[in-house]
């Protein structure tokens, strides 16, 4: 009950600020038209009707999939995490008797909520499988993927007891997700014998395996969701580890 | 230029007593580079030109706008993110009664040392490349006047955006628009649509911005772009200095 509280004052957060909400939308929507305008440019240049077995049309799809869901899988957790380690704010997590992994999960997802609906209806819309067993499992992936990707970033987040300046990780972040989560280009164009390996770290599996799954490019979603779990729960063991040695570190007067 | 040593040898101080944090941010700040680099390779395995561009050009165009985004950095960056801080938190008061000139004395009293080491990544890079383009003199020293004219309209959006802090509140993604939007439009400029062409060339250049340096070596009407984009900044740089004088006068503090 007291998560569903901090859920509802995520969400409600949201809302107040919309003016940066909708800067981040326009941003994202921007880097989506142009990588659209990119691949359309060399598809008419080249002259060719399919790159890398990709047709334009499919390309588009996967563009669209790997931008939309790049909104739902935000950063934020670093961010919100380490602001609270740099103020000092964290203090008042730690009096009260809940857990930090809870709270800021239920602040993530009530700040995502208007998200993952978008990407929901989104998913059920261009999935058009022959059967609905594929759409359900992935609908299950994604909300997997949502708790795997969360817990990797308060990983990072934990970070900030020992890091003083956060802003690089940002950065270094969105250019592990542009190339890792194929929003300039298709994941599998850098080679297939990288690729083999790369498609199972966390920023592909957020963003490209989704992708996949609707332009038909995968059937069987389960390696994939024991990578999903395998980093779940590594995140998990991690972010136990980091908490326990930094919280002694932490002097909760801020930096 | 007393102040301007003076700054130097502070940051000098500063990043040699946070050693570790700076070499991260000089790692961290290289990714986004080597992602715009990596991607011009994908994009160019296909076919080997792009509507006049080949993959010379576009490796010049991603290099070129990164020392531009350097160069601003390097003089600007610590300025520009301490100061909206200030001017939200009220603690401007400190700078605006010392004896200097307040509008350059904020912006430029620290260096950011870790963007010097990434300058001279990418601008050995952008040397290397750019012996593959047509040169002569008058070509060189039109590339490094438009090189020079882009931090200046980079660092002119940046102070009106941060100027906007002594009237609007809460709008934190206001300092990262011109960011955002220097790394969206660094793509060449025959990708796009005509109408977007000549909205982001002539009424919000930053696409201008990016392409000029490159268009210095394929275009004979470059100079009625400098000329222009002179002109523009020189407005700008007036509408800044109007802002900074009214912004203070509206100014409030609580110390």
């Amino acid at each position: 009950m007291k998560y569903l509280v901090m859920g509802v004052n995520g969400l409600v957060t949201k809302f107040t600020y919309r003016s940066n909400e909708i800067t981040n939308l326009i941003t994202q929507m921007l880097q989506m038209t142009i990588s659209i305008c990119m691949w359309l440019s060399i598809y008419y240049s080249s002259g060719k009707y399919t790159i890398n077995q990709m047709n334009a049309h499919q390309m588009i799809q996967y563009l669209v999939i790997t931008n939309l869901t790049a909104i739902l899988f935000s950063t934020s957790p670093i961010f919100r995490f380490a602001n609270q380690v740099q103020s000092g704010q964290l203090t008042t997590t730690l009096l009260r008797p809940i857990s930090i992994y809870g709270e800021h999960m239920a602040f993530y997802i009530g700040t995502q909520f208007p998200y993952l609906c978008i990407n929901f209806t989104l998913f059920i819309l261009l999935s058009n499988h022959a059967t609905n067993a594929l759409t359900f499992i992935l609908l299950g992936y994604l909300i997997l993927a949502f708790v795997m990707f969360f817990s990797l970033m308060l990983v990072i987040g934990t970070l900030s007891f020992w890091l003083i300046n956060m802003w690089p990780l940002r950065s270094a972040i969105n250019a592990c997700s542009l190339i890792l989560g194929g929003l300039y280009f298709p994941l599998s164009f850098l080679g297939q014998k990288t690729f083999r390996w790369l498609q199972f770290n966390p920023f592909s599996l957020v963003s490209d395996v989704p992708a996949r799954v609707i332009t038909h490019k995968i059937n069987d979603l389960s390696p994939y969701i024991i990578a999903v779990v395998i980093w779940l729960l590594l995140t998990m063991i991690v972010y136990q580890r980091l908490i326990k040695i930094g919280i002694k570190k932490y002097e909760g007067i801020g930096i | 230029m007393k102040l301007l040593r003076l700054a130097w040898q502070l940051s000098l101080q500063e990043f040699l007593a946070y050693k570790t944090t700076s070499i991260l941010t000089f790692i961290l700040a290289t990714a986004f580079f080597s992602v715009e680099v990596i991607t011009g390779f994908v994009y160019f395995t296909m076919g080997n030109q792009l509507n006049g561009w080949h993959q010379t050009d576009y490796l010049l165009l991603v290099t070129t706008i990164s020392n531009i985004v350097y160069l601003y950095n390097i003089f600007f960056i610590i300025g520009h993110e301490n100061l909206s801080n200030k001017i939200l938190t009220g603690a401007l008061d400190y700078d605006l009664i010392r004896p200097v000139n307040s509008y350059w004395y904020l912006v430029m009293n620290r260096i950011d040392i870790p963007s010097i080491i990434n300058l001279a990544i990418s601008g050995g890079f952008s040397v290397i490349l750019i012996r593959h383009e047509t040169l002569n003199i008058y070509s060189i020293g039109l590339y490094l006047i438009a090189i020079g004219l882009g931090v200046g309209f980079i660092f002119l959006m940046n102070q009106i955006a941060i100027s906007l802090n002594f009237w609007i509140d809460g709008f934190s993604a206001l300092g990262g628009i011109i960011e955002n939007a220097t790394n969206l439009f660094s793509r060449p400029m025959p990708i796009f649509p005509q109408v977007i062409q000549i909205i982001f060339t002539f009424v919000f250049p930053i696409l201008l911005v990016t392409n000029l340096p490159v268009m210095v070596f394929k275009n004979s009407n470059v100079i009625f772009y400098l000329g222009y984009l002179a002109i523009l900044e020189i407005l700008l740089f007036i509408v800044s200095k109007l802002m900074w004088k009214y912004g203070s006068q509206h100014y409030l503090s609580a110390n």
